[in-house]
């Protein structure tokens, strides 16, 4: 197992190397540079100069690169270019909302999509599992904004039962902080709960025709112990690297969730950075999210190798 | 490419085996699924409305008329009016254009580059693997739509630059996939023989891997198609993709979310424009996976 690691590890080191220099090559072909782009097209040169020296793009792409890369390791993500509060703080402010919403998210998504995926594929080819097919493939493709739009109607507009928008501390007011965060955990939870509920039928569809299942009903197991015991446990394993991957899908989700619900996260954050062209906080944000998306799937590919003992034998 | 027809001709009928294009081959295995009959329908239906927008179109989509504003769904204005008093029937109809130009281009970009870096680095292996490799697995290391933004962010919002992000976030999928092909075809022993015969590379790789790793892509571009479509509609929504007052699903939308008490139903028809096309093509791809994975026949 320590081998596995190690070898995954050393994969991994190059990736993030390489999502460095993707990120930081992305922001610097904004048409007419990063100083411009954020002064905009009225910019008198001398601004555009007295910019580029205060964020050192008057240096060598090399240079720029390896002193962020160098500041990005301690911690110092630049300052924001137009408070000029430093970025690591302002990024330290915005996560909690999204952690938060992305744990709901995920819990939420978990749940349902295991039960209906395990509840499909049970009753095989029956009415529940056309159903459950039908909800899947529906919320696969529903865009979570749309969905989110709809909720706030129905449940803020129509019903009253739940706040359309805003964020609480959950320490502060714990009650406020649970409404006010069902309406998006359900909207970024329903896209991924379709996922995970394919995946899962297809997984438990799988493992319910191996041999070893027929062998635990000839010798009279209950269904029950069958399926949870032996079914279950298998079927699981290639859920694990879905509901990982979904992170990614989180991530994504939240950029949007973020933007209706108007969640002060780092989504949001990044979407409003996008349009007051502050470029080191959006690097920040792109690069915080990669590392994030990165470290989740080296996560979930050591865990796999703890499930499933082939995949670190190969 | 040709294909013996096995599903379309009766059992024992003197037609059974006789070749017929690949195509119409595949066109009849993915109509044999009932769903994807109807996919392929509405599919076909949004493509219309596409390409004759201008003709269908009950009124010019950017047409302002304030003595109409807000308006609710009527034999006039079938899905009602903004507020602006544009028909939202017509901005429909004319945002399919955004939409799957959107889809169709940056498929076509994932696809081509994708599969060209995925050919080349499969074939050659050695360095130029590891190069291509890795930088695809730096890129599949951004969320999706994060690194759509990220570039949407450094060249300016508009469509166009939002379908070269979008093009650009599908590229690694396709390389990874082309790849895995490549590798598997170039074991096989018909390739081998190509190579023993003295085949040069160009030729080997045009009339051998080619057409030989071609299913699996094509189930992909519908996927890529039904991708690009929603985060097309994800970037216009966050004011990064199309820009007013041409209209586009996602931008209908976010403007809806203004007027949601007074005007749901500006929020509601793009959405269902949005949802029935991509979950169309998403059945369609469920279709051409079902009718292209030999197992799955066999089953």
């Amino acid at each position: 197992m320590t081998a596995y690691i190690i070898r995954r590890l050393l994969i991994t080191v190059p990736t993030i190397v390489l999502v460095t220099v993707v990120i930081f090559a992305i922001m610097r072909s904004m048409p007419g540079g990063p100083a411009q782009a954020m002064l905009g097209d009225q910019a008198t040169p001398e601004a555009i100069k007295a910019m580029e020296q205060r964020l050192g793009l008057d240096q060598p792409f090399h240079v720029q690169y390896l002193a962020w890369v160098g500041n990005a390791l301690r911690g110092d993500l630049g300052r924001s270019a137009f408070g000029n509060q430093p970025v690591s703080e302002i990024l330290l402010q915005r996560i909690p909302p999204t952690v938060e919403l992305a744990i709901l998210a995920m819990l939420f998504s978990v749940a349902i999509g295991i039960t209906a995926g395990v509840t499909a594929a049970v009753y095989h080819n029956s009415r529940i599992d056309a159903a459950a097919s039908v909800l899947a493939i529906l919320g696969v493709s529903t865009p979570s904004f749309w969905l989110g739009i709809m909720l706030v109607l129905v449940f803020s507009i129509w019903l009253r039962w739940l706040p359309s928008m805003g964020y609480t501390n959950l320490f502060i007011a714990p009650e406020t902080n649970v409404r006010q965060m069902i309406l998006p955990s359900l909207t970024l939870g329903a896209v991924m709960a379709a996922v995970v509920a394919r995946q899962t039928r297809g997984a438990m569809l799988d493992v319910l025709y191996q041999d070893y299942i027929r062998t635990a009903r000839a010798k009279g197991l209950v269904e029950r112990v069958v399926l949870t015991r032996h079914a279950l446990g298998n079927a699981l394993i290639p859920v694990v690297t879905i509901v990982g991957l979904q992170l990614g899908q989180v991530l994504s989700g939240a950029v949007v969730v973020e933007t209706i619900f108007a969640l002060p996260g780092s989504g949001q954050l990044l979407v409003s950075s996008i349009f007051t062209r502050d470029f080191p906080i959006v690097q920040a944000v792109v690069l915080v999210m990669a590392l994030i998306f990165t470290a989740v799937n080296l996560a979930v590919d050591l865990l796999y190798g703890v499930l499933d003992p082939r995949v670190r034998l190969s | 490419m040709q294909m013996r027809d096995e599903g379309a001709a009766a059992p024992g009928s003197p037609l059974r085996g006789e070749p017929v294009p690949y195509w119409r081959w595949l066109l009849g295995r993915v109509l044999q699924v009932r769903l994807a009959t109807v996919a392929l329908t509405l599919i076909t239906c949004v493509a219309c409305m596409a390409v004759f927008a201008p003709w269908i179109s009950p009124a010019r989509p950017t047409d302002v008329d304030l003595t109409a504003v807000l308006r609710g769904p009527s034999l006039k204005n079938l899905m009602g009016t903004d507020e602006l008093g544009r028909d939202i029937f017509s901005r429909v109809i004319d945002g399919s254009r955004a939409s799957l130009s959107a889809g169709l281009i940056s498929a076509a970009i994932g696809l081509t580059v994708g599969t060209f870096f995925g050919l080349l680095a499969g074939y050659f292996l050695g360095l130029v693997d590891m190069l291509i490799m890795r930088l695809v697995d730096a890129m599949l290391a951004f969320p999706g739509i994060i690194l759509a933004l990220a570039i949407t962010a450094a060249l300016g919002p508009s469509l166009t630059n939002a379908m070269i992000a979008i093009g650009i976030v599908s590229i690694p999928t396709f390389a990874r996939l082309a790849r895995a092909q490549v590798l598997t075809i170039c074991r096989l022993d018909y390739v081998e023989a190509a190579r023993c015969l003295g085949a040069p590379n160009r030729h080997i790789i045009i009339r051998h891997v080619v057409p030989n790793m071609l299913t699996p892509i094509i189930v992909q571009s519908s996927l890529a198609v039904a991708f690009a479509i929603l985060t097309e509609a994800t970037l216009s929504f966050l004011g990064l993709g199309v820009q007013p007052p041409t209209p586009s699903w996602g931008y209908m939308l976010n403007v809806g979310r203004g007027y949601l008490s007074q005007a749901p139903w500006m929020s509601l028809f793009p959405g269902v424009a949005i949802f029935l096309t991509v979950m169309s093509i998403n059945l369609l791809g469920d279709a051409l996976r079902d009718a292209l994975d030999p197992r799955l026949r066999i089953e």
